[in-house]
């Protein structure tokens, strides 16, 4: 098993390879991934919106696997109105009912296929039936001499409260059925993953909803707290422009520093800045190549990248 | 052989602990074998901190007090680690394994080396955890970058073996010195609170997260008379057969809680009134409680002497009900109340006579209902000194964190939380 070291991203050279950001990892965070890899036990990471949860998987996903990561990365982006259900098999019933109902397959019969190979594998589109994530990253798993697939189920607390709890088993155990389909000897369809490859799955939460505690128990849990992300080296890896301006980029940084404790210390805004907001900065100030002088007690240049609500915007203003 | 608790003293611990997530005995045997296997280097105290801590926590908001619990059992969690490598030297012997190499304590240059490192990496030092670090990699220590990433200066001895199913890792000396803490103590950092806003457009909770919590609020019951359309079955009915026979129906589920927001609206009150519709708004639109309605009171429940009830109006004050008239044909277990009030702690008043009618309308309360809380929106410092804080002795209460939200639910559910 090639444990993850969070090298696959660290500059831009190689990143590009994958068409993929710079992706620096801290240190506990890289931890945390290889714990998970250990264990078998899916990871939820909780951290602010915008400090890299949802990148964290296909960094791995690319340090992993290489170039080709993304046949081997699967990435479900929970709505308010996702299924469980959706993420293993999705049947088309409609398809299913109209060719019935026009006739045209009426040499064929109507039954929900899905080809079996030989090592327990599956394909991932039969008849009227299609894998969904979690089914295409199990089947993955049977790729000779490949690690683990990895699996982000990005911000899993949009979904109602039954989803984690329905998605316990398939979590746990790592199989699943497919009720009324057959594969080609007839016989019923029962997904699972290698037991000597199982997908690492990625599990992010904006902690907008409490998650249920049987789901919670059995995962890792791993909070990104903005300390531990390397703010300085993140920004100078993305922008080589800026390290060949220490001046700026100090500037810059300071600033990031300050604004960011001054809006945690009044309370008044619910959305401080974070990492993401700070790349979209300083992308600005590179792109326009800002001389300009960057005081911390002065609202920021280009504040629409960095302050996202009028308090935010007033509190410097007042300035 | 030493005796060793496997940590299971402190498992139980953490499990006795109810203000948390306990986790469960395959996350106990999750982290022994990960230790046992190896394949996850121990080689301090903070490495095996980080591995319970990612294992077993669930919450943010309990890092500290979960590294405090790890911290007051420090002597266990070293005692185990002792017995690990003791587990690994019998197992040595057993296998007449190769020599272990010799001590791999560093050169003199290597450690003035290291040492500039250390100086080095000062600044870099997490500032809220600035001893809790997690574990090296597992690249053994002669390699050639020889900075210590973690400010740890690592003597240890190697422990080699030809099968690669034993144990393989480093075993530093000092994890056997249990009277040196400094280099390894957990710093218990303060966690910044952010003080509460009540504002119409910025409640401490969002709309979605507060209809959610009336959402758990269910004990769903057939209903005995109604059917509704199943919509699922009905089309999965068709697929099947290739056309259409029929609809498929359903029981109708009622919500068996039956829920009572009971919302002061004395004077004090006025500036966090929008809160308390809030909750009424969510809790209807929730859809485990479309019956509801809010009734109000203004600081204390009249208390009607002649029918010994207590009286509640609408919030007009057009009508009025007493309690037992709104229980009445519910049973009691099933019934939830939920006060949302501030108690006197906006104003810091204690009120002794107001307190013994409350006390007596609360007990009167234990009587006729399953279970109750009090949701309070003033700050929990500013309870103590006021008639809240006796309040608080008598009914679970809540401030309006997210936190405490979450925590009244469960405690609406039946579940107690410390």
């Amino acid at each position: 098993m090639k444990e993850f070291k969070g090298e696959g991203l660290h500059n831009l050279e190689e990143s590009k390879k994958f068409n993929l950001e710079p992706y620096l990892p801290s240190k506990k965070l890289i931890e945390a991934v290889k714990l998970a890899q250990l264990s078998g036990r899916p990871l939820l990471v909780k951290g602010e919106p915008g400090c890299g949860k949802s990148r964290l998987a296909d960094a791995v996903a690319a340090e992993l696997h290489g170039k080709n990561f993304r046949d081997h990365y699967f990435e479900w982006n929970v709505k308010s109105t996702s299924k469980a259900q959706d993420g293993l098999f999705v049947i088309d019933h409609l398809k299913r009912l109209s060719e019935a109902n026009l006739g045209k397959q009426s040499h064929k019969s109507l039954n929900i296929g899905l080809e079996r190979y030989g090592d327990n594998s599956y394909a991932t589109e039969g008849d009227y039936l299609k894998l969904g994530v979690l089914g295409k990253a199990f089947v993955s798993s049977y790729i000779k001499d490949s690690e683990s697939p990895v699996v982000l189920i990005d911000e899993i607390d949009k979904a109602d409260i039954d989803f984690p709890n329905d998605l316990l088993l398939e979590l746990d155990k790592m199989t699943f059925e497919i009720p009324d389909a057959v594969d080609q000897d007839g016989n019923g369809v029962h997904i699972k993953a290698n037991e000597k490859n199982r997908p690492l799955f990625i599990i992010t939460s904006n902690d907008e909803k409490p998650l249920p505690p049987a789901f919670l128990r059995r995962c890792l849990f791993h909070y990104i707290s903005f300390d531990e992300i390397q703010i300085d080296e993140i920004a100078k890896t993305r922008f080589p422009e800026l390290a060949v301006a220490p001046d700026l980029l100090k500037s810059a940084l300071d600033g990031f520093a300050a604004w960011r404790a001054k809006i945690s210390n009044s309370g008044i805004s619910s959305k401080n800045i974070s990492t993401s907001e700070l790349l979209d900065w300083l992308f600005l100030i590179v792109k326009n190549n800002y001389q300009g002088e960057i005081k911390k007690d002065d609202l920021p240049p280009y504040h629409q990248a960095l302050l996202k609500d009028v308090e935010s915007i007033q509190l410097f203003a007042k300035l | 052989m030493i005796e060793k608790s496997f940590l299971l003293d402190l498992f139980t611990e953490i499990r006795a602990d109810g203000s948390w997530i306990s986790p469960g005995l395959e996350e106990y045997f999750m982290v022994l074998s990960l230790i046992k296997s190896g394949k996850y280097p121990i080689q301090n105290f903070s490495d095996l901190a980080f591995l319970l801590e990612t294992s077993w926590l669930k919450s943010y908001e309990k890092r500290e007090k979960f590294r405090d619990l790890l911290e007051r059992r420090r002597t266990e969690i070293l005692n185990f680690a002792d017995y690990i490598q003791e587990l690994n030297n019998k197992e040595q012997s057993f296998m007449n394994l190769d020599p272990p190499m010799e001590d791999d304590a560093l050169k003199a240059d290597e450690n003035v080396q290291l040492k500039k490192n250390i100086n080095k990496n000062q600044n870099k030092v997490d500032p809220e955890y600035p001893d809790f670090q997690p574990g090296a990699s597992n690249q053994p220590i002669q390699d050639d970058d020889n900075s210590d990433d973690y400010n740890e200066h690592v003597e240890g001895k190697r422990v080699g073996t030809s099968n690669e199913n034993l144990v393989s890792f480093i075993i530093p000396n000092y994890l056997r010195l249990r009277h040196s803490p400094a280099a390894e103590r957990i710093v218990v950092s303060e966690v910044y609170n952010t003080p509460f806003i009540f504002t119409n457009d910025y409640f401490p909770v969002k709309n979605r997260q507060l209809q959610q919590l009336w959402r758990t609020l269910k004990n769903k019951i057939e209903g005995n008379n109604s059917m509704e359309v199943n919509f699922e079955g009905t089309i999965s009915k068709i697929a099947q057969k290739g056309y259409f026979t029929g609809f498929s129906f359903q029981r109708y589920f009622n919500n068996r809680f039956q829920l009572f927001i009971l919302l002061d609206d004395c004077e004090a009150m006025v500036g966090v009134s929008d809160f308390g519709t809030e909750l009424i708004h969510t809790a209807k639109e929730s859809q485990m409680h479309q019956e509801f309605k809010p009734w109000f009171f203004s600081e204390l429940p009249t208390y009607n002497d002649g029918i010994n009830d207590y009286l509640l109006y609408n919030k007009d004050r057009t009508r009025k009900r007493s309690i037992r008239q709104l229980f009445s044909g519910l049973v009691a277990k099933n019934i939830l109340v939920v006060i949302y009030s501030e108690g006197g702690a906006f104003l810091g008043k204690k009120d002794e006579v107001q307190i013994k009618q409350m006390n007596k309308f609360l007990n009167f309360l234990k009587r006729h209902c399953g279970q109750s809380v009090w949701l309070n929106p003033a700050p929990r410092e500013r309870w103590n000194g006021s008639s809240a804080g006796v309040y608080a002795r008598q009914i679970p209460m809540f401030d309006t964190s997210r936190r405490d939200l979450d925590r009244s639910a469960s405690t609406l559910r039946g579940k107690f939380l410390k």
